[in-house]
């Protein structure tokens, strides 16, 4: 067990010299287990191993329910803006529940079914990338545009809107922005999506949110707030997690030349795509200040006592990195054979609601610019890329690119 | 090969349906698991055995009945 009686804080910032590898875990030398200080002076237990990982997301003796006493919240800004009920904060019986309000959308049949119009929107945006001639930004030229034209249209919220949205939401993830601005951007939202709720009960179109207010909010089932809650988080984690993905994906595909020349002589092979993109999501692991959970009682993790009442930070990134289950963790090899078994998603009930979604944009970007753009490559020396670490969603701020016209 | 899956423990992840479509699908509305083989022919072991271990609910169990 440490020896300082001080914990370290967490999360510490990476290592600009590898960005792409987490910072090494503050756990004591040999230990895969320890306590750690978080953002407001609290002490919570920080898992770093796939096999702890993977326990605790399963076991829901473990919270993950914010208003829990001792629950090891993100940051401030999330704590001001993102507590509300909903799929993400419920325990069950209440979240399958809920879960099976929204997940029509997001199964393997509609998602497969949603594929082609997702192949027509990166078509459209390599095309319009393609015609302007280079240089290109992957983040605002592709990366963002992709997820956020995705879910606008599934949830039906108008994609001109986006920027308004995407500011708000980016400062409800942001650890560096303080809870007064955090709950302002989470309220503006909820006031935005209770008038686009107007519109929808007034005309409901073939959207996520019209169906929520047709089938659960006039029938009184739920209130207008708990309607407000669930498109609001659909909103906030379905753009960006995906959009930093995308474009930390072209990267280190771009940066890893005998990788992306597995990717363009498998020319858009699925299964080559498919694979690559598990191992993107493992190596890269976006969601990069873990599962949050509090232990509702006393609990043994694989010889670890875990009382209740105490604080756990599943550093899923970390567990993606564990050299027993991943040999060569900090290597990216998309050829990889257990690459599907990434916690990148999560485990347990709380797995990412959005991530077939969030793997056919992925495959179908890549899969595309490998085809359309094959001498695409960075347009600046790789030290110079802008990373952003500011939130719970690791990514770039920009990434210029260039490619034979 | 024998396989069970346990629509009360399924949380609609649809990981089972992504990864071995000919075994599992998902209810149309609620994403809720529909097993659709329960003696599969054992060429179609390791892709039960990786919806088994994917699966975040742990409702697909795969035994050697």
């Amino acid at each position: 067990m440490a020896v300082s009686n001080e914990p370290v804080t967490f999360p510490a910032r990476r290592d600009q010299t590898c960005p792409f590898d987490p910072p090494a875990p503050p756990v004591p030398a040999g230990q895969t287990k320890g306590k750690v200080r978080i953002w407001d002076g609290t002490e919570a237990w920080l898992l770093t191993n796939y096999a702890d990982s993977k326990a605790v997301l399963a076991d829901e003796r473990f919270s993950a329910d914010p208003n829990n006493p001792g629950f090891p919240e993100k940051s401030a800004a999330y704590k001001a803006s993102m507590a509300e009920r909903n799929v993400r904060t419920l325990d069950n019986p209440d979240h399958d529940v809920e879960k099976r309000m929204l997940i029509r959308d997001f199964t393997v049949r509609r998602v497969s079914q949603l594929r082609p119009k997702i192949q027509e929107k990166v078509d459209g945006l390599i095309g319009a990338m393609l015609e302007k001639g280079p240089p290109a930004d992957i983040v605002t030229d592709l990366a963002f545009p992709v997820p956020t034209m995705v879910i606008c249209e599934m949830l039906g919220v108008p994609y001109a809107d986006r920027d308004f949205f995407g500011a708000r939401a980016n400062a409800c993830l942001n650890s560096e922005v303080s809870a007064d601005v955090a709950a302002k951007a989470g309220a503006e939202l909820e006031e935005y999506l209770d008038k686009l709720i107007d519109r929808k009960d007034a005309q409901p179109e073939d959207d996520l949110m019209s169906r929520l207010v047709v089938d659960v909010m006039r029938t009184g089932e739920r209130t207008r707030e708990h309607v407000i809650a669930q498109a609001k988080l659909v909103l906030v984690t379905g753009h960006e997690t995906t959009a930093n993905m995308i474009a930390l994906s072209v990267l280190a595909m771009l940066s890893n030349p005998d990788q992306l020349e597995i990717l363009r002589s498998a020319e858009d092979d699925p299964k080559v795509v498919g694979n690559a993109v598990e191992e993107l999501l493992r190596y890269i692991s976006v969601a990069h200040t873990g599962r949050r959970r509090v232990a509702l009682e006393d609990v043994d993790v694989n010889g670890t006592l875990i009382r209740a009442g105490e604080g756990v930070i599943v550093a899923n990134n970390l567990a993606d990195r564990d050299e027993s289950v991943f040999p060569g963790a900090g290597r990216l090899d998309i050829r990889r054979e257990n690459a599907r078994s990434t916690l990148a998603f999560g485990y347990g009930i709380h797995q990412c609601m959005g991530q077939l979604l969030s793997r056919v944009e992925l495959q179908v970007v890549l899969g595309t610019l490998g085809k359309r753009m094959p001498t695409l490559r960075l347009d600046l020396p790789f030290d110079a890329i802008p990373f952003k670490e500011d939130g719970s969603v690791y990514g770039l701020f920009a990434l210029p690119v260039t490619w034979d016209a | 090969m024998r396989i069970e899956a346990d629509q009360a423990r399924c949380t609609s992840a649809g990981n089972c349906a992504r990864v071995a479509p000919s075994l599992f699908d998902q209810g149309e509305d609620d994403g809720v698991v529909i097993l659709l083989q329960s003696h599969p022919p054992d060429s179609l072991r390791d892709a039960a055995q990786e919806a088994e271990s994917l699966c975040p609910a742990q409702a697909i169990t795969v035994t050697d009945d």
